[in-house]
């Protein structure tokens, strides 16, 4: 029960930042098709992503409803796949080049920060002798 | 401003608290039903039926003139886009990296072809509602 509750609270607190960082990047970058708030979104959260797999991997000792909290909760609603399938269809009638642009931040770039933050926390980790 | 900054956040939050446990439900009952496979993940399905209800809210909210501002926060930004996750999508791939790089690029590939694809559909499916509309 106690479950639940956290999960709706962290997928509360991760649709509201997502929200959030939408209205940031359109101050930035106004009404553009390739540098949505979906994309910074999914950049930033693909990140902590790969530092809360690297914790939680390699962490001797962890509260599951952090974790759940965090992951399946926070980060869940943070990032997010519909609207990212959503802009690449709308942005078949646009250049070509737009397309690329975004599908490649999207999908390699959210990647490489992925292992990115994995790898960083994993030696953090290790270098300071498993926390 | 500010109150209208206020009620956004409620319709976006209260959609975003359905969406993650509408997930969290379908991660439960898919790992019940068919166990920890590797290829199909309760993700993909999130992520395939997210996208597919994406095309069909989108297309029926937005057929007028004015469209409903705070119904498609809380439809599409809270409840949809929390429903689908890509946090989750990329850290499958990574874990699928370690196993093969071809089951890696596969699980990418097929996902967001697959997700477009639904997209599309749901757009064409509801197509004909919007059109008796105007």
């Amino acid at each position: 029960m106690a479950q639940i509750f956290l999960i709706a609270l962290g997928g509360a607190i991760g649709a509201v930042l997502r929200h959030l960082t939408g209205k940031v990047s359109m101050r930035f970058f106004g009404a553009t098709n390739v540098y949505t708030g979906t994309l910074f979104a999914n950049l930033l959260g693909c990140f902590i992503a790969g530092i809360l797999l690297a914790f939680f991997t390699h962490a001797e000792t962890f509260i599951e409803d952090t974790r759940l909290f965090l992951t399946i909760g926070v980060l869940g609603s943070y990032t997010t796949f519909s609207t990212f399938a959503f802009e690449t269809h709308r942005l078949f009638s646009k250049p070509l080049k737009e397309l690329l642009i975004y599908l490649f931040y999207q999908i390699a770039g959210a990647f490489i920060l992925l292992v990115c933050g994995y790898g960083i926390t994993a030696w953090l980790m290790r270098a300071l002798g498993n926390v | 401003m500010f109150k209208n900054l206020i009620r956004e956040v409620i319709f976006v939050g209260l959609g975003g608290m359905i969406g993650a446990l509408l997930r969290h439900g379908t991660n439960s009952l898919f790992t019940s039903t068919f166990g920890n496979t590797s290829f199909i993940t309760a993700t993909t399905i999130e992520n395939v039926t997210g996208s597919f209800l994406i095309g069909v809210i989108f297309t029926l909210l937005n057929r007028k003139d004015s469209p409903n501002r705070m119904l498609n926060l809380f439809l599409l930004t809270g409840m949809i886009g929390s429903y689908t996750t890509y946090s989750g999508f990329m850290v499958e791939a990574f874990i699928l990296l370690n196993q093969s790089p071809l089951l890696f690029m596969g699980y990418l590939f097929s996902q967001v072809c697959i997700g477009l694809f639904s997209v599309v559909v749901g757009m064409k499916i509801v197509k004909p509602f919007t059109n008796s509309q105007e």
